[in-house]
């Protein structure tokens, strides 16, 4: 009623007449590259054949932490907060820290390269607390002691949007041409949810909890960690293809997984393991944090208060749990660092190679496709017209072809429209991920960012005529997979970590999970146990209700 | 060629019926680029006059270049049909899609028109000569002509009376389009030709029909939603900036504003709106001499508050220059604001209200004290909030940062929507400013364009104590000021959520509040 007439104008002639001349002056040429080339090919020199060599190069550091993703920065974080002294090295094979977390650079600032966002931790959720009050990310509490965030951070609302049948509106829910089935099995499944949400397994933990360490082990609850969660579904009679696409979209986006592939339990604790302790709770619209470039941030304020020598662009090649020494490849050169600790914050596969030895447990990991397209401006489609996550709801792709839709990465500087860059995700889904890895690692750009605006084409109808650039990066592991069995018993996942003569682990990948809140604990909870057998003072410890012990019990 | 049929008077007679139709069309399509023009350029006898001229003098270059044309007159005459068909049929929507993406509408419009013209001025040259063949130049130019304008007199009566109103004007010369097509179409079946000659003029023919019939459906909807916006009086200025669409209608003394097709003040009464937006805030404070004045790009409010003596300066912080240049340049304009923006005391910045206060967190390099850059008045005169864009406006964060601009003792005026008509969004803007740690007390007036109007004045303590209001006033004494600050019960408050950044419930309350309105 009070929209811009031209606007309005526009919005309804490109609606009437789609493809008709005139609705878009044409598309620009292509202009773009993929990014990170020849990270894979680096890593992939881990698997070269290696000799311990004597004669080279020494350093000393009292604790060598290898990988600066968020375990590995939050190890570093860890130790200095409990005000260690010693010398700490941090050695990242990237140029860049931050692992899955980093950002690369946009037109405009910084752009989300992988994770972007976290939720507001629980109240026992005492090491995210900790890590964000250094962060400066808690400003203040209410009367109640409820921490209040920063303003800044706290997604702007409208968070999320949906392309359905010809326009966007609001939320995940595919509400347009939604049968009274589809509502009512939507309506059982949140109050199935909330019941969820607030059970306590027979350890008197709650069964769903961030980090996962401090979820119950109570076995009935874990016996949701075996089926999976497309037949947990099929057997308590969720069969509406909406609210499946739905709750699928959840184990796209966190896991890269589908309901196949993805436990009950690791399904349904995506749903129910935030309960956000924060002020004001009634007047929150979301509970997510996020910044311009993603997690990004988190990375960058974690590396200012690490206290750790950083070094990127080091490939480590070989670690001895016995000795503490680490031959590293830097600079063109073979170092060898002699350690008291080593904390291991990579991934298991990687870390088996390191340490010379088969890894444990095979976890399967999913391929993702990340694009960046910097856009001039654009025109807000019909239905809403800008949100911080933009999804498609496309019933006719299978799960494993469609996409998560983009974020706008300039959403938190509140323009709310203009010049912007978006990060576009698509998980790489099929149930078996080589053949998808081997193809989106040799895929060239042209194709890559042809696919990308194929999927787009609906939802942002002018996009070829606002796109000034389109960089593709390829994850290869982008996210782990919580697959049936993986949580039934805690301590298969917890053998991945155990102590190792001087090696510590620490990766996200010990929770079956690839979140923040689990890499930051698994990296607080080696560093505490480096500190232990360093003789060094702990302080108080940040992993909540003596958990650290308990998921080590295994 | 075989010989005529017996009735060798039906073709002739069928075509001199397509006369008839053919100038019937003809009229339609030069109302209907009338009725556009002046539809999108307003000031109507101008756009109906410029039309018709061209039009008549394109029918004049059409007919002569019918000289041009001499094989096959059959044919040419079912192309020539075809062609107006199409492109006069499918006028409006063009015309209608020209306006949005074109800035050189206007020069579009006349060549479209030229065109239409052109071709409807070849057809009865061509119909005429066609005809020759069979009966004497005298029966025929006389049954021609009175057809033709016959025809021009349905025309004008069937257009405004008939078809507009059932049809709209997509529609209508959609609708005419087809009557067109079909004329054509049927003429192939009165003579006879090469085979090849009449398969192709026919499928022709089914190709525009066919292409008229889908706009045609898809017509209907998209010109529901178009017909809400077109102004009722007259546009004498209009202008496009980066951030908004300025429109401003006249008509028997009344000058309107429209920003994004939304009223913003009405000349019969806007002192009532900015009498109550500025003085209830102006008299709480003694002797006010900073004002900061967000939104309100039209200098009527600055205008208000330079009625106080004690005024030493006023900042005006307006998003959009367009706005701030024309009601400080344009002497019909700054005639409304009595030179407001022009006064010496005044400064004029052009920026996001948001990223203003925000920068104010960093004392401005140019500050001398801390003191000199706080108001004791702020008058906070934003559109609705009917998007993201404007919702910020009213959140929490945006009131909490309005704090750090107001000297101690300051207040607040906040344009807050219609306690009548946008119940939820004016009692959600109140109870977000209370959350922010305002005290506030919401007050309304009766502002006939707007119907009634509310406001919020806020202070760090609640203003109760009002000094006298200025001469010259034409709503506001001091008893009217404080009836202003009386809720009746069908305005009463009513819960709901606050508004912050990160649920922009207001957006949401507001699109409801005037939803529900609609409906009733």
């Amino acid at each position: 009623m009070r929209l811009s007439r031209r606007r309005l104008l526009k919005g309804a002639l490109c609606g009437a007449f789609v493809g008709a001349a005139g609705c878009s002056p044409g598309p620009r040429p292509r202009v773009g590259a993929l990014l990170g080339a020849g990270r894979a090919s680096l890593a992939h020199r881990l698997w070269a054949p290696f000799q311990a060599q004597a004669g080279v190069r020494v350093e000393r550091a009292r604790v060598v932490i290898v990988g600066g993703g968020v375990a590995g920065l939050s190890a570093a974080w860890r130790l200095r907060r409990a005000g260690f002294e010693g010398e700490v090295l941090l050695l990242e094979l990237d140029a860049r820290l931050g692992g899955t977390s980093q950002s690369g650079e946009g037109g405009s600032g910084p752009v989300a390269l992988g994770a972007h966002y976290a939720t507001i931790p629980n109240k026992e959720n005492i090491h995210v607390q900790a890590i964000f009050a250094d962060l400066g990310l808690i400003v203040g509490a209410d009367s109640a002691g409820r921490p209040a965030y920063d303003p800044a951070a706290i997604c702007l609302a409208p968070q999320e949007r949906l392309f359905i049948g010809g326009e966007w509106i609001l939320g995940l829910w595919p509400a347009t041409g939604a049968t009274a089935e589809d509502e009512a099995q939507r309506e059982a499944w949140e109050a199935e949810l909330s019941v969820w949400r607030s059970t306590i397994g027979a350890d008197g933990r709650p069964a769903f909890a961030l980090p996962i360490a401090l979820s119950s082990e109570d076995p009935a609850l874990r016996a949701l960690a075996e089926p999976t969660f497309a037949a947990w579904l099929d057997a308590r009679g969720y069969t509406s293809p909406r609210l499946r696409w739905m709750i699928e979209y959840g184990c796209r986006d966190d896991f890269g997984a589908t309901l196949r592939s993805t436990s009950a339990w690791a399904g349904l604790h995506y749903h129910c393991a935030r309960r956000p302790f924060v002020a004001d709770p009634l007047d929150m619209g979301t509970q997510v944090l996020t910044w311009p470039g993603g997690n990004g941030a988190l990375v960058d304020g974690l590396a200012k208060r690490c206290g750790a020598t950083l070094r990127v662009g080091a490939l480590v090649r070989r670690v001895e749990a016995d000795t503490g020494r680490v031959w590293v490849e830097a600079g063109g050169e073979l170092i060898e660092v002699q350690a008291e600790r080593v904390i291991l914050a990579v991934p298991s596969a990687v870390s088996a190679r390191l340490l010379d030895r088969p890894a444990p447990l095979a976890l399967t990991t999913a391929p993702w496709r990340v694009a960046v397209l910097q856009l001039d401006g654009w025109t807000p489609g019909p239905g809403v017209p800008a949100a911080w996550d933009s999804v498609p709801w496309d019933p006719e792709l299978s799960a494993e072809e469609t996409d998560l839709g983009a974020i706008d990465n300039g959403w938190q500087a509140r323009r709310y429209g203009g010049p912007t860059t978006l990060s576009h995700y698509q998980p790489l889904c099929a149930d078996d991920p080589s053949a998808a890895r081997q193809a989106l690692l040799h895929a060239g750009w042209e194709e890559q960012a042809e696919a990308v605006l194929h999927r787009m084409r609906k939802g942002w109808p002018d996009l070829p005529e606002h796109l000034a650039r389109i960089d593709i990066w390829a994850w290869g592991h982008g996210t782990v997979r919580p697959s049936p069995g993986l949580h039934t018993d805690p301590r298969r996942l917890a053998a991945l970590g155990a102590i190792e003569g001087r090696v510590h682990h620490a990766h996200t990948e010990l929770s079956g999970m690839s979140l923040f809140e689990e890499a930051s604990w698994h990296g607080v909870r080696a560093a505490e146990e480096a500190l232990q057998a360093l003789g060094a003072p702990v302080g108080p410890s940040l992993l909540g209700a003596d958990l650290g012990a308990a998921w080590r019990r295994g | 060629m075989a010989a005529d049929p017996p009735g060798a008077e039906r073709p002739s007679r069928a075509l001199l019926l397509s006369a008839f139709v053919i100038a019937t069309c003809g009229l339609i399509y030069e109302l209907v680029a009338g009725a556009m023009a002046s539809y999108l350029l307003g000031d109507s006898v101008t756009q109906f006059s410029l039309v018709i001229g061209t039009y008549l003098s394109a029918m004049g270059l059409g007919s002569y270049m019918s000289r041009y044309l001499d094989r096959g007159l059959l044919a040419r005459f079912v192309e020539v049909e075809l062609a107006v068909a199409l492109i006069g049929g499918l006028e409006a929507p063009v015309l209608f899609g020209l306006f949005v993406w074109s800035p050189a509408f206007r020069w579009l419009l006349y060549l479209q028109i030229g065109l239409i013209g052109a071709l409807v001025g070849l057809e009865l040259p061509l119909l005429i000569r066609i005809l020759e063949r069979e009966t004497s130049l005298k029966e025929l130019v006389a049954r021609v002509l009175f057809l033709d304008y016959i025809g021009a007199l349905a025309a004008s009566l069937v257009f405004p009376l008939v078809m507009l109103p059932r049809l709209g004007l997509f529609r209508t010369s959609i609708a005419f389009g087809l009557i067109n097509a079909g004329v054509a179409l049927w003429t192939t079946y009165l003579f006879q030709a090469a085979p090849s000659v009449l398969r192709r003029l026919r499928w022709m023919s089914a190709g525009v029909i066919i292409i008229l019939l889908s706009v045609f459906v898809a017509a209907g909807p998209i010109e529901a939603r178009l017909d809400a916006n077109l102004f009722a009086d007259p546009v004498v200025y209009r202008a496009a900036s980066p951030y908004q669409k300025i429109v401003l209608t006249h008509r028997d003394g009344d000058t309107r504003l429209f920003i994004n097709g939304a009223l913003q003040f009405s000349t019969l009464d806007e002192h009532r709106y900015h009498e109550s937006l500025v003085h209830p805030a102006m008299t709480a404070v003694e002797a006010p001499a900073r004002v900061l004045v967000l939104g309100g790009g039209d200098g009527m409010a600055v205008r208000e508050v330079l009625r106080y003596d004690s005024v030493q300066h006023v900042t005006l912080v307006d998003l959009d220059p367009m706005i701030t240049s024309i009601f400080t340049d344009r002497p019909e304009l700054s005639a409304l604001n009595r030179a407001s923006l022009s006064d010496p005391r005044v400064r004029v910045i052009n920026a996001d209200a948001f990223t203003y206060l925000e920068g104010r967190a960093a004392p401005a390099p140019g500050a001398q004290s801390p003191s000199d850059d706080v108001y004791d008045v702020v008058l906070v005169d934003f559109p609705d909030p009917n998007n993201h864009g404007l919702g910020k406006l009213y959140t929490t964060t945006f009131f909490s940062m309005l704090d750090r601009a107001v000297a101690e003792g300051g207040v607040v005026a906040v344009q807050a929507t219609s306690p009548m008509w946008s119940p939820s969004a004016f009692w959600c803007i109140h109870r977000t400013m209370r959350h922010a740690g305002w005290q506030t007390r919401p007050y309304h007036a009766y502002v006939p364009a707007f119907g009634e109007w509310g406001f919020v004045l806020a202070g760090r303590s609640s203003p109760v104590r009002f000094g006298p209001l200025p001469e010259g006033l034409r709503f506001l004494d001091a008893t009217t000021r404080d009836l202003l600050f009386h809720f009746p019960p069908d305005l009463a408050e009513r819960p709901g959520p606050i508004n912050r950044l990160d649920n922009q419930a207001l957006v949401q309350l507001y699109e409801e509040d005037w939803r529900a309105m609609l409906k009733r």
